[in-house]
């Protein structure tokens, strides 16, 4: 079962991947986008970390749903995505290094000894079940790696003020 | 599959896909998305297809931090903390695309665009001449045209 659900899993991550790579229009490409994240979601929930599957769901394949709902209208208008200039086309080199590179990561997967192989071996540690889990990641999160996390707010603030500045009319943008 | 043709070369001795169900199975699974988001952000020269690109790799790396999470430390959850900094980084990026998919908008000509400001008839057609160095001239992306 465990087998059934990994593979359905990855068959849709990547499909959803590949239509948001190669889809011309930029609505499907962002309807494949959500597809993509609410599969990493179930992904998590089955790599056993349910709360990140949760968090996922609801701050990143949400906030994306939500964008897509505002900017329903100006997707529409930004036309054809894939139509550019065929004498600058750079899928092939492109597609040459993105083979290559995965072509190198196999080979590392593939030779290293991770020892532990079989998903059936995982078993979930005290920190890691339910409420539990929850405190010791709060716990983490606002301890050891309290700066980390000012930084990554700190970026969604400017993130936002950048965005605000740069949609404001004219005479307020500068 | 992928894996299959690669199984005669040395150096892929181990079929990933052969081995018990485990931490290769989704690390293969991770490299394969990042590769696309990789092709995504190398190939196109749309702003919005290669964010989308950058997004498909961010989340090719949440996939191997939880996955070394759960495999090989299991008792922290020290890759679950930076998953949810690796969050912040895309809700980050995806509000900045937005903005600037609002401002190509806004700075772009366009049959539906916004009802015309009063008096900015006149200043259109140098408007519409936008320098070309400037990365929101809608100019210089021609998938961006209608």
């Amino acid at each position: 079962m465990d087998a059934i659900v990994f593979y359905a899993l990855a068959a849709v991550m990547l499909a959803c991947g590949a239509a948001m790579v190669w889809l011309s229009r930029p609505l499907h490409a962002a309807i494949a986008l959500i597809g993509l994240l609410i599969s990493t979601a179930g992904m998590v929930a089955w790599l056993k970390a349910e709360f990140m599957a949760l968090a996922l769901l609801s701050t990143l394949a949400g906030s994306v749903a939500l964008l897509l709902m505002l900017a329903f209208p100006l997707l529409g208008r930004l036309g054809n995505l894939t139509a550019s200039r065929p004498d600058e086309d750079r899928s092939f080199w492109a597609g040459i290094v993105a083979v290559l590179a995965l072509v190198i990561t196999y080979r590392l997967l593939a030779t290293t000894p991770w020892g532990l192989e079989d998903h059936a071996q995982v078993a979930l540690t005290e920190a890691q079940r339910g409420l539990a889990a929850i405190r010791t990641f709060g716990e983490t999160l606002i301890t050891e790696y309290a700066l980390a996390l000012m930084a990554g707010l700190l970026l969604v603030g400017v993130a936002i003020a950048s965005a605000l500045a740069m949609t404001a009319p004219e005479e307020d943008a500068c | 599959m992928l894996i299959f043709p690669l199984q005669g070369a040395s150096g892929f001795a181990l079929p990933i896909i052969q081995s018990p169900l485990g931490l290769p199975h989704v690390l293969t699974l991770a490299a394969a998305l990042f590769a696309l988001g990789l092709f995504a952000a190398l190939a196109h020269r749309s702003f919005l297809r290669i964010l989308m690109g950058l997004q498909l790799m961010l989340v090719a790396a949440m996939l191997n931090l939880v996955a070394f999470t759960t495999y090989l430390h299991p008792e922290g959850l020290h890759g679950h903390v930076i998953t949810l900094l690796l969050v912040l980084v895309a809700l980050a990026q995806l509000g900045l695309g937005l903005a600037l998919a609002g401002r190509l908008m806004r700075t772009s000509r366009g049959p539906t665009s916004d009802a015309p400001v009063p008096g900015a008839e006149a200043a259109e057609a140098p408007a519409l001449q936008a320098s070309e160095n400037d990365p929101l001239n809608v100019d210089r992306y021609d998938d961006l045209r209608w």
